[in-house]
């Protein structure tokens, strides 16, 4: 199946969804040829009849493939009795961040600030809306995990100004080299794809969709690069880095508030908290059995909707390759987008993904 | 509908907001009531199983201006694609929602901003 360059606005403007349809995925580097997984089957509201002109994007349910049913179908793999399991977790873990960045679901927030650990999420958008701005500094899992696009969403009456350390580009650099020449030996033939190898699906964000939320807040909000101080150049652990980097930030420029460290690493959000650096850990929640993509903001009287096509297209930053396949008797409709593509061309700073579709 | 959240132990009420798109009206099971009140847990498991008003002469769905989660770019420039294919740009964004698909979007919204959800208490009303 060839497809055609796409970006996602158009992506989302050329293909409209309705009734039941499953998520698969497939990827040369741990799995057979041709050989596709579920992920889950999304569900639409399929209520009104005009739906191909007036409502591009329509609500849906997604039901993601459950521990059993996954292990089921990596067992049966050459190498999967033995790495199933470790599969299967991998797997729905990326299916949890996933719906995490697309913001079907809600992250687990807590934040640590003068000494206390704040639970109730009502309270830390209090907090954080005390000053009118924040100043987010930001560590590869935050990034990842599309914190700062969530703070955004959730504090839109308060100006958001990202920090991110330079040294966050040099661990992305780092991914890229590996992840490129791991693809080149598929490509080569030279490597065939085993399930042992899976653990590509969590190397994988950490280039493709930091990559993503880093052109997309640059598009739309004030981002800083920040260079690491030179006191601290030589500094080997990164941890350290940026909690100094946080610090020499208030102590250079006279901040005392509004100042946090966001990330997704909660023994780092705790030794950041014990030098008074206020941390704000944005983490994973549990994966539900079933996922709306409405979610309603008391605090904003909104209701905001997720489309089906950002869920796609950030799963296949993930998974490599997705195909939607239409789940109706007699409708053998299906889209496929595939992150690795002649479009992009090789470069993950592009947002652009081959769609093809009969 | 208003929804009041109230601590369990003293029935203080700690958060309101009103959803006005929403109505105990459209629920046959508090159609006759102008105010129900239940713990937050009994609320939740009522509303993943709350029938609709199965009525030919009652709309089951009602058309809520939405937010896209996407960036504002991404979300204006498909907007602006939407209704270059022939969409109607107010009604994109406003698509038709279910009662219930809205109403628990909204039991959702409470869960997760009052932990834990045994010590509260749901109160609805017109």
């Amino acid at each position: 199946m060839s497809g055609n360059r796409s970006t996602l606005p158009d992506f989302i403007a050329t293909h409209r969804f309705g009734d039941k349809w499953a998520v698969e995925y497939t990827d040369p580097t741990h799995l057979p040829p041709d050989k596709y997984v579920g992920l889950g089957v999304v569900s639409f509201a399929s209520t009104v009849p005009d739906t191909d002109v007036d409502y591009p994007i329509l609500p849906f349910t997604f039901e993601p493939v459950t521990a059993e049913g996954l292990g089921t179908t990596l067992k049966s793999l050459d190498d999967g009795p033995k790495h199933a399991g470790r599969a299967t977790k991998l797997i729905r873990d990326q299916l949890t961040e996933s719906l995490v960045r697309v913001g079907m679901l809600r992250p687990v927030v807590r934040l640590l600030m003068d000494h206390e650990i704040i639970t109730a999420f009502p309270e830390i958008l209090s907090r954080l809306t005390k000053h009118r701005y924040v100043i987010a500094v930001v560590d590869t899992s935050a990034v990842r995990s599309g914190a700062v696009s969530y703070l955004h969403h959730v504090l839109q009456d308060v100006v958001i100004w990202t920090v991110v350390p330079v040294f966050l580009m040099t661990e992305v650099q780092n991914k890229v080299k590996s992840l490129n020449d791991k693809w080149r030996k598929i490509e080569d033939g030279d490597d065939k794809g085993k399930l042992q190898q899976c653990d590509v699906l969590r190397n994988r964000p950490s280039v493709s969709c930091i990559a993503a939320e880093l052109r997309q807040l640059h598009a739309w909000s004030p981002v800083e690069l920040l260079t690491t101080p030179p006191e601290l150049l030589g500094q080997p652990n990164v941890d350290r880095l940026i909690i100094e980097s946080v610090k020499h930030l208030k102590r250079e420029r006279g901040l005392h508030h509004g100042v946090y460290l966001v990330t997704g690493d909660k023994d780092m959000a705790s030794v950041a908290s014990l030098e008074n650096v206020n941390t704000l850990f944005v983490g994973d929640p549990t994966l539900p059995t079933r996922i709306s993509s409405l979610r309603y903001d008391s605090r904003q009287g909104a209701v905001w909707m997720s489309p089906i096509h950002a869920l796609l297209w950030d799963l296949a930053q993930v998974f490599s390759t997705i195909r939607f396949r239409c789940l109706t008797d007699g409708d053998d409709r299906r889209v496929e987008l595939q992150y690795y593509c002649a479009s992009r061309d090789g470069f993950i700073a592009s947002d652009l993904m081959e769609v093809a579709g009969v | 509908m208003k929804f009041e959240i109230l601590q369990a132990k003293d029935k203080a009420t700690v958060a309101h907001f009103t959803v006005h798109e929403l109505s105990l009206l459209s629920f046959p099971d508090w159609k006759s009531s102008s105010v129900v009140e239940m713990p937050l847990n009994d609320f939740a498991a009522k509303c993943d199983t709350i029938n609709l008003v199965d009525d030919a002469s009652t709309p089951l769905t009602v058309a809520v201006r939405v937010r896209f989660y996407l960036p504002a770019p991404v979300a204006d420039r498909m907007l602006c694609l939407a209704t270059d294919n022939g969409a109607d740009r107010e009604k994109a964004s406003s698509p038709t929602l279910t009662w219930n698909a809205l109403l628990v979007a909204v039991v959702e919204e409470i869960k997760h901003n009052h932990v834990p959800n045994d010590q509260y208490i749901v109160r609805i009303s017109e």
